[in-house]
């Protein structure tokens, strides 16, 4: 086949009609089910853990049962498995409960009194503890500093994943090896965290992805925690032990969306923008996981699509008692071009120029230095891009006025998102090996630590292989993960899967094709390089920041019923480069699922903390987008072939989240004239800002 | 240990109801939810359990010469689709909850549950609904505003039954029905606005305005109604809707929004209606 030919999802007969099986529809020999002691308030010590009398065939894991370590390895090693003597948010874990009969188990665990000495809670960012600080600079701003000042504080709230399959772990001690199935998207992170966790050599350890029904950086870092206990669990019990959250148990106590602030100043001078300070807050909750890497992809996406000579950026990640916040696709550039396009946007009007045209003054071209003074080397066709948006949105004869008497309102954003891990990432830290093996019938399996997740990776990849080798698809075989059969090509995140997973497997198609007619067993193995263009040095954050980048330019419309302050997102128009779509079924899956998970971060999802606790915690009080609250989406793509991509293809999985809520806030402040600080932008704000 | 028992008709259940508590189960939407503990593990059910959903005699819609009867256990879905019923008293029901809960839930059920965000309380309330509950002794009449006495609170006795709703016919000119909640469908209100009424001529002779999920129990202010008439001082009743709402923050909105929205909303309705609009 060729890399043109439309294709279905390889995945999706059996996932429609149901015959896939997930992790909580596997059976395994004499399961025990495991329950999580959590704590129920933000900060304090343990003075006591009151288990009533144990029952025959009741187990309690906990600290007491720790092999090695009691540490959850990330990046960082500070969370522990169990909590030792504090607790540091609500809904800390204290031990497993496990047992085979679940009745059981919930009678004893409802008999459970834990006491505490609370100790004072840090809930809101401030001068507190800080888990890093990191700064650039570009120009030199202080030359700017006496022109007139343009300044906006911008906020964003939390954001539940909301994947339709819950966290899910099985792990099973068999013959002094330790196994572990779930739903996840980093397999070789489990096994680093078990290897730590354990001190058990790495081949007693095997983690097997299971069907994994959506993730979206949900499960990126958090089934490494529930790997680590269950594992301890059923080394203890002698048998294998599930731990699946209930729904709830889901929405509040596992990581979201960093919640953040952000304050840009602009020096302007004669209706230009000279520079830019700009400072980010994350709130992390009390341990490191991934936030510093979520910090630096919020700074460094912080210039967005715009060319800013003169820049100082600074981010901090706070540490609070909050809940735990991790991954969530576009990992901090949600919410720093959240910022930066309401900046761009109030800007605009304050010079009383059109929106879109002042954001063309700016946009970055092929050659420039970037905001961390690497090079863009890439072509960018910004201007063409909006130049289509204009077209397919006639924009010059959109109408501020609706039938029913309703505000109307268009909001511009346009966004870039850099493919791959920061800076020289892939080529230090994940060091990515994929293998295709070609079997004695024919077969071409691909061999990676990718994984499926709901988002078309099967799709991608073996369509990738399959052109490149000019072979039906249904030649190319890529299972489930099993880090037995797999090397490790790294994490399923950082939109990498098909610009750099899916470049290492073309390279390797084009090396088998030679040797495609060879009658034996023939298994090439590719390693990551880093193209020679990349410079970069982590302790300055100088040089290029990401391999390549992906744009998109929307305009977004909504109207506001003007009694109720009810908004629609009526229509979101969008052009993407993507270099080129490696299927255009699957990108376009990716558009439509981005522009609804990115409206319900902008207009819909509220989640607020209260005494550390997150309040929404269900289906009903959670309100992500239903099929009658999406907009008309009208899309379209150019080709821009990337040289270091499959057939030219680059990064599409988070792009077609980050500016879907940018555009609807410009969208809504056009409609109310009033500007927005603040998503998601609900009624209640409204009424609150147009009193 | 628990039982439960699903008897084989209304005088059966009514005889085991009067001898101990059961929980009733009809749809069993809200109870089922309420209960829960541990997905897997058994609800935890505290009492017995009496199921009703097979019983016939408390089923259907039934209209006489003055009144619409609707039975216990007709589901939310029925409502919609009924031939008799006037699309005033249709609307409502097509916007509660989703397809799947309004396939199963009772009108029953969400009377007798009281949940403050039920929203066929507040059309009933406006509608003059009376409810017949019935035990093994005999049955009594109450309107629905006597009976419903606060979130999850009712008069009726454990040994009651609500057997039917009786919604007098009223030739009404025309209905408002506006449900506000945080996305379009699917999910639970955060105010509600039901109104019906009549004209002679431009005169309005009979208005009925209820305002759900805002207070504890909808809201409706029938002798301000009557001074509606009278005088058609819209100022005067949004006045008196002021001082009558009691709401407050949580997870669904702000007691703000809901107070100034609901006010602009039935000022709106009511221009419009009292204007001569339909």
């Amino acid at each position: 086949m060729k890399i043109k030919d439309p294709v279905n999802r390889v995945d999706i007969q059996a996932k429609l009609n149901g015959s896939v099986k997930y992790i909580e529809d596997m059976i395994f020999e004499n399961l025990h089910y495991a329950r999580t002691l959590r704590s129920s308030i933000p900060r304090g010590k343990i003075l006591s853990v009151a288990y009533p009398d144990i029952i025959e065939g009741i187990t309690i894991v906990d600290k007491n049962d720790i092999i090695d370590k009691n540490e959850v390895s990330m990046i960082d090693t500070d969370m522990p498995i169990f909590a030792d003597s504090e607790v540091n948010y609500v809904g800390e874990p204290i031990a497993l409960i496990v047992g085979k009969d679940k009745n059981q188990v919930i009678e004893f665990f409802n008999k459970i009194i834990v006491e505490y000495e609370p100790l004072e809670a840090v809930l809101t960012m401030g001068d507190n503890a800080t888990f890093s600080k990191r700064t650039y600079t570009k120009g030199d701003l202080s030359k700017y500093s006496t022109l007139e000042e343009f300044s906006g504080h911008y906020k964003t709230t939390y954001q539940e994943q909301l994947y339709m399959e819950k966290q899910g772990v099985v792990a099973n001690y068999v013959d002094k090896r330790i196994e572990i199935y779930g739903s996840m998207q980093c397999p070789y992170y489990i096994k680093n965290a078990l290897i730590n966790a354990l001190g058990f050599n790495e081949n007693r350890i095997r983690v097997i992805q299971t069907t994994t029904g959506g993730a979206f950086g949900g499960k990126e870092d958090y089934p490494s925690l529930m790997a680590c206990q269950t594992a301890l669990a059923s080394i203890k019990i002698g048998a294998p032990v599930r731990l699946i959250f209930d729904r709830r148990e889901d929405i509040i106590f596992t990581t979201k969306r960093h919640p953040s602030e952000t304050n840009i100043t602009s020096y302007l001078e004669n209706g230009k923008i000279k520079g830019m300070k700009i400072d980010v807050e994350l709130d992390a909750g009390p341990y490191l996981g991934l936030s510093d890497v979520v910090l630096q992809r919020a700074i460094l996406s912080m210039t967005g699509a715009y060319q800013i000579e003169n820049l100082e950026v600074n981010g901090v990640v706070y540490k609070t008692n909050n809940v735990f916040n991790g991954a969530f696709r576009g990992f901090g550039a949600p919410q720093s071009l959240f910022a930066l396009e309401q900046h761009m946007t109030q800007i605009a009007k304050h010079l009383g120029k059109d929106p879109l045209d002042l954001r063309r003054e700016y946009f970055v071209q092929t050659g420039q230095l970037t905001s961390t003074n690497g090079i863009f080397h890439e072509n960018i066709y910004l201007a063409k891009m909006a130049d289509k948006l204009e077209e397919i949105s006639d924009y010059k004869n959109l109408k501020k006025e609706s039938d029913d008497g309703n505000l109307v309102g268009y909001g511009f954003a346009i966004v870039p998102h850099g493919g791959g891990f920061t800076g020289d990432g892939e080529a230090v830290h994940i060091k990515a090996v994929v293998k295709l093996k070609k079997d004695t019938e024919g077969f071409v399996h691909i061999l990676v630590s990718n994984v499926e997740m709901g988002q078309g990776a099967l799709t991608a990849l073996a369509k990738i292989v399959a052109s490149a080798l000019d072979i039906p698809l249904d030649r190319v075989v890529y299972k489930n993960t099993d880090t037995h059969a797999v090397p490790d090509s790294g994490p399923t995140a950082a939109s990498r899967t098909t610009m750099v997973i899916g470049k290492l497997l073309y390279e390797a198609a084009v090396k088998l094709r030679e040797v495609m007619d060879v009658n034996e067993e023939i298994i090439i193995t590719e390693h990551y390089k880093q193209p020679d263009y990349i410079e970069w040095d982590q302790d300055t954050l100088q040089g290029n920041a990401y391999l390549s980048y992906s744009w998109a330019a929307l305009l977004a419309r909504v109207e506001v019923d003007p009694l109720t302050l009810e908004v629609s997102c009526t229509d979101i128009y969008g052009i993407y480069d993507v270099g080129i779509p490696v299927d255009e079924k699957l990108l376009l899956g990716q558009v439509h699922g981005g522009v609804i998970q990115g409206m319900g971060y902008g207009m819909m999802e509220a989640m607020y903390s209260d005494g550390g606790k997150i309040q929404q915690n269900s289906f009903a009080s959670y309100a992500v987008p239903t099929t009658v609250d999406v907009p008309n989406i009208h899309s379209d793509w150019i080709i821009n072939e990337y040289e270091d991509g499959p057939f030219g293809a680059k990064a599409a999985g988070e792009l077609t989240l980050v500016g879907v809520a940018p555009a609807i806030a410009s969208a809504v402040a056009d409609a109310i004239g009033k500007d927005i600080y603040e998503i998601p932008v609900l009624p209640e704000k409204i009424l609150e800002v147009t009193k | 240990m628990l039982n439960h028992i699903r008897p084989k008709n209304v005088t059966e259940l009514l005889e085991a109801l009067d001898k101990q508590y059961y929980h009733v189960f009809a749809g069993g939407t809200d109870l089922m939810i309420r209960k829960r503990q541990w997905q897997g593990a058994e609800r935890k059910f505290d009492k017995d359990i009496a199921f009703i959903s097979h019983l016939d005699e408390l089923n259907g819609i039934e209209e006489t010469t003055d009144s619409y009867i609707i039975k216990t256990l007709v589901t939310q879905a029925e409502m919609t689709k009924s031939d008799i019923l006037p699309e005033y008293l249709k609307t409502p029901f097509s916007q509660m909850a989703n397809i799947a809960i309004r396939n199963i839930a009772t009108v029953g059920g969400n009377v007798v549950n009281a949940a403050t965000v039920g929203d066929s309380i507040p059309v009933l309330m406006a509608l003059d609904a009376k409810l017949v509950l019935k035990n093994i002794y005999g049955e009594r009449t109450l309107e629905i505003d006597e009976f419903i006495q606060g979130k999850y609170k009712t008069v009726k006795k454990d040994n009651e039954i609500l057997e039917k709703i009786i919604i007098p016919k009223v030739e009404f000119d025309g209905y408002r029905y506006k449900k506000l909640g945080q996305r379009k469908a699917g999910i639970l209100s955060k105010l509600s606005i039901f109104i019906v009424y009549k004209k002679d001529n431009d005169d309005l002779t009979d208005i009925r305005i209820a305002i759900g999920a805002v207070n504890e129990i909808p809201i409706r202010l029938k002798e301000e109604e009557k001074k509606l008439i009278e005088t058609k001082d819209i100022n005067r009743y949004l006045d008196k809707l002021s001082s009558a709402i009691n709401s407050k923050d949580d997870n669904r909105s702000t007691k703000n929004y809901r107070e100034q929205i609901s006010k602009r909303l039935v000022r709106k309705y009511l221009e419009e209606i009292m204007q001569g609009g339909i």
